[in-house]
């Protein structure tokens, strides 16, 4: 099939003459989206051009490294999937598919698709752990734990910190992120100890590194590759206001 | 190390959504009092000066709402500038999954009532801009409000102000109680279904209620 890529270039941050550059590709449709980009890099170095930078690791969904804003949709077309996933034959013949970065502050454009996400490490630096040794994976079961409790939390934990929810949301804000981090967190007993301390430390990062706030509009929960639903942001709200007037 | 939790995006969030509830409750008790219009003449004067008949309790009221207000609109302008900055450069393409056209409007529909507010004052609080329906007393010698609230929705461009208000202030409010239930943390597990539900029944119930009186008055339902 052939397809026609109209990619954002950019040779570095604050690249003056950054812009969208259009490539043809005849690409197969079973080819993944990441492939046929292989493809066209390939095409490109044979050339002697420079090939399009973007993220990928896994590949198969779960690191969370790809990070493509396909046709306006953070991870493309697909819901619950990420770019990775995604493959040509969702796409029509001759059809142009547009490829865009992140856009947020908080993430600034390395080169072409590719984002600085350390902010997300930074907030997780700021209290999205556990202080004590929580043991080895039998310990786990030291502390018995009821079912839908255990369910609830690895909803949360699910998050695989793409930063989708920062770049589908009209305000670009974390806060499915961070909630998802403590609300996962805030669940279980592990995490409890330090639930009042962790939820300010990471809320007060996440503003220092210029996310904006929610709005509500539920386009984080709608693009978000693992489903993270909106309760993480209710339950990130919640443990906030209970950090305000409770002493850890 | 602490850390100072009330000057986070979230504490200014809640405080936007506490003072919304009082707005939007605010809202729905002044609705339902001017709903007492279809009551008649008798009914809706006394109402009117029962609520002019509390002193203290009236100013203090309206201080508070004033207070409330300000609140609100501070919180929403640092946080909507906060939003803005938060992503410089726009997409080229960008094709919105799940929101709403009242969600999206939320400043528009804020600020368009913020300025209706002021004509609302000068309408029927201080008798500025239609004093000729303003002054009339009835036959027991109270300000005769029925009357200069009727006549004036006579005039279609009184009514269609009026509709249009309603409509903003209901589109307002359909967003802001989903909204604020969950920046209060209420919407979440079981309960999110009803509180994404509370959204759209305020917001009718408002935009009924705000626009079947003026409406009833252009129609000549109701007669001065």
């Amino acid at each position: 099939m052939r397809v026609q890529f109209r990619i954002w270039r950019q040779n570095g941050p604050g690249d003056a003459n950054a812009g969208f550059k259009e490539y043809p590709l005849q690409a197969d449709e079973h080819m993944s989206l990441l492939e046929a980009l292989d493809l066209l890099n390939a095409e490109l170095i044979r050339k002697g051009e420079t090939p399009v930078a973007f993220e990928h690791d896994c590949r198969e969904g779960i690191c969370g490294a790809c990070s493509l804003v396909v046709n306006g949709v953070p991870h493309g077309p697909r819901s619950a999937t990420t770019t990775c996933q995604i493959h040509m034959r969702e796409f029509r013949e001759g059809e142009t598919i547009v490829l865009e970065p992140w856009r947020a502050r908080p993430f600034p454009v390395i080169k072409d698709l590719v984002v600085d996400r350390s902010a997300f490490d930074r907030i997780m630096s700021a209290g999205g752990y556990v202080s004590v040794r929580a043991g080895a994976a039998p310990d786990a079961n030291a502390i018995p734990i009821g079912q839908p409790t255990a369910e609830r939390a690895f909803d949360f934990a699910a998050c695989i910190g793409c930063g989708a929810c920062v770049a589908a949301c009209p305000n670009a804000s974390a806060m499915l992120f961070v909630g998802a981090k403590v609300a996962h967190l805030a669940i279980l007993p592990q995490g409890k100890v330090e639930r009042t301390r962790r939820v300010g430390r990471m809320v007060e990062r996440m503003d220092t590194e210029g996310f904006g706030g929610c709005s509500n509009h539920g386009e984080c929960e709608a693009v978000c590759p693992k489903s993270i639903s909106l309760d993480a942001i209710a339950l990130l709200n919640r443990e906030l206001v209970r950090a305000a007037v409770v002493e850890d | 190390m602490t850390t100072d939790i009330l000057r986070t995006t979230i504490a200014a969030k809640v405080t936007m959504a506490l003072s919304g509830a009082g707005l939007v409750l605010f809202a729905l008790a002044h609705m339902a009092g001017h709903l007492q219009v279809f009551g008649g003449r008798e009914v809706y004067n006394h109402y009117a000066e029962t609520l002019q008949g509390l002193g203290a309790i009236k100013w203090a009221v309206r201080a508070g709402l004033l207070g409330i207000l300000l609140v609100h609109v501070r919180a929403g302008v640092l946080l909507s500038q906060r939003n803005r900055a938060a992503r410089p450069q726009a997409y080229a393409l960008r094709r919105l999954q799940r929101t709403t056209t009242h969600g999206r409007a939320m400043l528009l529909t804020g600020v368009a009532f913020l300025a209706f507010i002021l004509y609302h004052l000068a309408h029927f609080t201080l008798g500025w801009v239609h004093p000729q329906f303003f002054h009339a007393v009835d036959s027991l010698g109270r300000p005769d409000v029925y009357g200069n609230f009727v006549r004036s929705f006579q005039h279609p461009l009184i009514t269609i102000t009026y509709l249009g208000a309603s409509l903003a202030v209901a589109m307002h409010a359909t967003h802001a109680t989903s909204s604020l239930l969950r920046t209060l943390g209420l919407s979440h597990g079981r309960f999110r279904r009803a509180c994404e539900a509370a959204g759209p029944v305020v917001g009718v119930a408002l935009l009924a209620g705000f626009a079947c009186v003026p409406l009833a008055c252009l129609l000549r339902l109701i007669q001065p």
